[in-house]
């Protein structure tokens, strides 16, 4: 990040004009913003209001929505990074942040649910007296702001309407446009965790006046922890296969037969080491070493196994074309050398004899 | 009291995601999902302990705040007290064990953690150290093992192996300048996912300490100095409802009245005494946020796939461009595994295949004296294919194929690839399906020095196309 703040030379007041700038231009990010600035005033006006009323109610919730301002403000900053220029230090460019952020947002909402959980089991075992009149218009602004915002956030994603649920299943299949990337997953996701709070404890409160049913504050609650917590299992899920450099599912299947195809390319021996994985929402790389015959051009290898890799996804590949006498250069420098020697020795002999145009 | 229980609770969290981690990253076999099998597990537990402990923290924030405006006295001191010190008993033992683990492991050569739970002693690792002096097969055996195992092989195996690579590397000339590593680098390098793990933990361990710190301190001031309000007898406490002040300027207008009962009503003890807990927990909130923000970078940043800090990028390309025979170097990424295990890919082009040949053991070698053990050079020929004006690579298709051929073309690609691709699939495979019927009439001259056979080759190609 210094190196993009050093590349762009610019102070720190021209910097934070661009960034906003950039943030607008974007759809995505610009929803985040003014879903921020928005957070950001209601917060303060609560955190005033608390002091000056000096309730501890509203000063902790102010403080609970500052944290997930916080929140905001990661994933706003992710969407602005991913379209920064590939630095020598982030040598494929900043997409990744945003599924870094998505996971973290994803971690701070495992924990969330997890106090709530904690906090509403303490009050099924001690329940305290709760004051019901100060609860539902502050909650009801939480809903309402909520509600806007996850309402807009699913219709612009061409019609995943997910307003009930979390499970947006908007996998990017090699384009950004199609569904939510995983940065706007982490951020819907706080921001439908913010709106179900508010809403349970509306229908809490409204079933304590109504009923006088005092168990269904920590009912509600736990209720509402557990849809959290499940909710955010596929995001954790998505972007931990992404971070541990898994496959990417979708293509899983094509670059098995991609491989199969590399196998049966003229001159082509065999392939060690293929690493595919999925760099960001658009990128996919790959590294794969392959074994040649001797007398064949590396070019075309190269080519085609390109051509053959790309038909099947991956759009940043490198390819080590590998011949004996490579080997024999390379003996003390490449790993398993000794094996693939022995193996191209062994099969060259034989690919004489079935030409049958070869003395053996 | 509730809330400490929580405090260890996630404790005992961060201590399960910890053994998770490592007992996923101890699986380095590549599967046929994960082609660099689990090794980044560990980086993920080390960043998740961060995130949590950040977490915490702001939970912990939050409470201080809480306390701020509304002060308890702490109700029973000696109980506390008490719960403190066992607490900060357990604490300072797992720190014990996770300080010794962190820093002083030098047997392991796979980076395993040992401790899986508090309360084991830490063994030494797995393979027996080797003498220092032996830096060549210590190289290989650091090749061997930080690559990702493609056969199935445990431990033990590829330790067979081991022996046999080192008998054959005695006999071959090795060529590769492989004397470079001192013993303990390599293994403390190798460390070093396991050891963000650990450091994870230990941070996790070491916030509950001075967790439990602040709650013995706290209980023996309040203790000690606290004057509480005896059970019976007027009593009023001026440290907690600001509405109480008219009662105080009351009573204090009563006492004036009646000299004589002044001494009945008592005044709770020193209030600062009540501020002294919130402002304690601000204090372990930045102690904290403080150490915990390296782990976190460092985690993040390996997940980034950002160029390791301890390696020089810009000195790297400088020295892959001056070598001799090397025209241009792109697309060079050099990322981070997981510990000591460092990939690095670039294309490099070259006039011809000959000259590849000799500049590929120098940029092996390059990348080797980085530290950099698992290199994919894509070599590029200038001279094979005549459009040298196309672009940054240089793929000689006659025909379309150049779209599809070219590497960082992936975002225009993939809408233009789909109407494309099968069209031109079929015509670069029509190219090259020509080439081996010419080839075959060649190969009787296929001799045993290859660079002579390569040079054929070039001619040969020129000529027919």
């Amino acid at each position: 990040m210094g190196d993009a703040l050093q590349q762009s030379s610019q102070s720190l007041p021209r910097f934070i004009k661009e960034s906003l700038k950039q943030i607008l231009e974007e759809y995505d990010s610009r929803q985040i913003f003014y879903f921020l600035c928005l957070n950001l005033a209601f917060t303060f006006v609560e955190l005033f209001y608390g002091v000056w009323t000096n309730s501890l109610g509203l000063i902790s919730d102010g403080f609970h929505m500052l944290f997930d301002c916080s929140a905001l403000v990661m994933g706003l900053f992710a969407a602005l990074m991913t379209r920064w220029k590939a630095t020598r230090i982030f040598s494929y460019g900043y997409g990744r942040v945003e599924i870094l952020s998505g996971f973290i947002n994803g971690l701070f909402l495992m924990v969330i649910a997890f106090f709530v959980f904690m906090e509403s089991v303490a009050r099924l075992v001690d329940p305290p007296d709760i004051d019901t009149n100060m609860l539902t218009p502050r909650h009801s602004h939480g809903v309402s702001r909520g509600g806007c915002h996850s309402h807009d956030h699913s219709h612009s994603h061409h019609g995943h309407s997910h307003s009930d649920h979390g499970h947006s299943h908007g996998h990017s299949h090699g384009t950004s446009g199609g569904g939510m990337n995983t940065n706007m997953r982490g951020v819907f996701l706080h921001v439908l965790a913010d709106t179900l709070g508010s809403v349970g404890v509306i229908v809490s409160t409204i079933f304590i006046q109504q009923f006088g049913w005092l168990i269904a504050d920590p009912l509600c609650s736990l209720f509402i922890a557990t849809l959290i917590f499940l909710s955010v299992i596929p995001l954790l899920k998505d972007a931990c296969q992404v971070l541990l450099l898994r496959i990417p599912p979708e293509q899983e299947k094509d670059l098995h037969a991609a491989l199969e195809k590399i196998q049966k390319i003229e001159g082509v021996i065999s392939y060690r080491d293929p690493h595919f994985w999925c760099h960001s929402a658009s990128v996919v790389a790959g590294t794969i070493h392959v074994q040649v015959v001797s007398d064949v051009m590396e070019q075309r290898i190269v080519q085609q196994v390109t051509a053959i890799l790309k038909d099947a996804g991956v759009n940043n590949l490198t390819v080590q074309v590998e011949k004996e006498a490579y080997f024999q250069h390379m003996s003390g420098l490449s790993t398993g050398f000794q094996d693939v020697l022995a193996m191209t020795q062994q099969l060259e002999s034989m690919k004489y004899y079935k030409d049958g145009t070869y003395i053996m | 009291m509730l809330s400490d229980s929580f405090h260890m609770l996630s404790d005992v969290m961060a201590l399960v995601v910890a053994l998770v981690a490592v007992r996923f990253a101890q699986r380095t076999r590549a599967t046929k999902k994960n082609t660099f099998g689990w090794v980044r597990a560990e980086v993920m537990g080390a960043l998740v302990n961060a995130v949590f402990l950040t977490a915490l923290c702001f939970t912990i924030l939050l409470e201080a705040i809480e306390r701020f405006t509304e002060p308890h006295e702490i109700q029973q001191p000696l109980v506390v007290i008490g719960v403190g010190v066992a607490g900060l008993i357990i604490n300072l033992l797992g720190l014990c064990l996770f300080n010794h683990h962190g820093v002083g492991g030098h047997g392991h050569s796979h980076g395993h953690g040992h401790s899986h739970s508090g309360r084991q002693h830490p063994r030494s690792g797995p393979k027996p150290e080797q003498p220092p002096g032996d830096g060549e097969a210590a190289l290989h055996r650091e090749e061997t093992s930080t690559l990702v195992e493609n056969c199935s092989s445990s431990n033990g195996v590829s330790q067979e192996k081991l022996g046999d690579m080192k008998d054959d590397m005695a006999d071959l000339q090795v060529n590769g300048n492989a004397g470079h590593y001192p013993l303990d680098v390599e293994e403390v390098e190798e460390d070093s996912s396991a050891q963000l793990n650990m450091r994870g933990v230990f941070l996790h361990v070491f916030g509950d300490a001075l967790g439990s710190v602040i709650v013995v301190v706290n209980a023996l001031l309040f203790y000690g100095l606290w004057n509480p309000c005896p059970k019976d007898g007027p009593c009023f406490n001026p440290c907690v409802n600001n509405h109480c002040m008219e009662n105080a300027t009351l009573s204090q207008t009563l006492g004036r009245a009646n000299k004589s009962e002044q001494e009945s009503i008592t005044e709770a003890g020193p209030c600062w005494l009540l501020y002294l807990d919130p402002i304690l927990c601000l204090m372990m909130v930045c102690i904290l946020l403080y150490t915990t923000y390296p782990l976190l970078r460092e985690s993040a940043l390996i997940l980034l796939q950002t160029v390791p800090k301890q390696i020089d990028v810009h000195s790297l390309n400088s020295k892959l461009r001056t070598l001799e025979g090397v025209e241009a170097v792109h697309e060079l990424h050099i990322w981070q595994l997981a510990g000591s295990r460092i990939i690095g890919t670039a294309h490099i082009k070259c006039p011809d295949p000959s000259t590849y040949m000799m500049v590929a053991k120098r940029i092996k070698e390059i990348f080797h004296d980085e530290g950099i053990h698992a290199t994919t050079i894509q070599p590029e020929f200038a001279s094979v294919g005549s459009e040298s004006g196309r672009g940054k690579c240089e793929f000689p298709c006659r025909t379309q194929c150049a779209l599809k051929q070219c590497c960082g073309t992936g975002e225009d690609s993939t809408a233009k690839k789909t109407e494309k691709s099968s069209s031109l699939s079929i015509s670069c495979s029509e190219v090259v399906i020509e080439f081996p019927k010419t080839r075959r009439t060649k190969s009787e001259s296929i001799p045993s020095v290859k660079l002579e056979a390569n040079t054929d080759q070039n001619e040969q190609f020129e000529s027919s196309l």
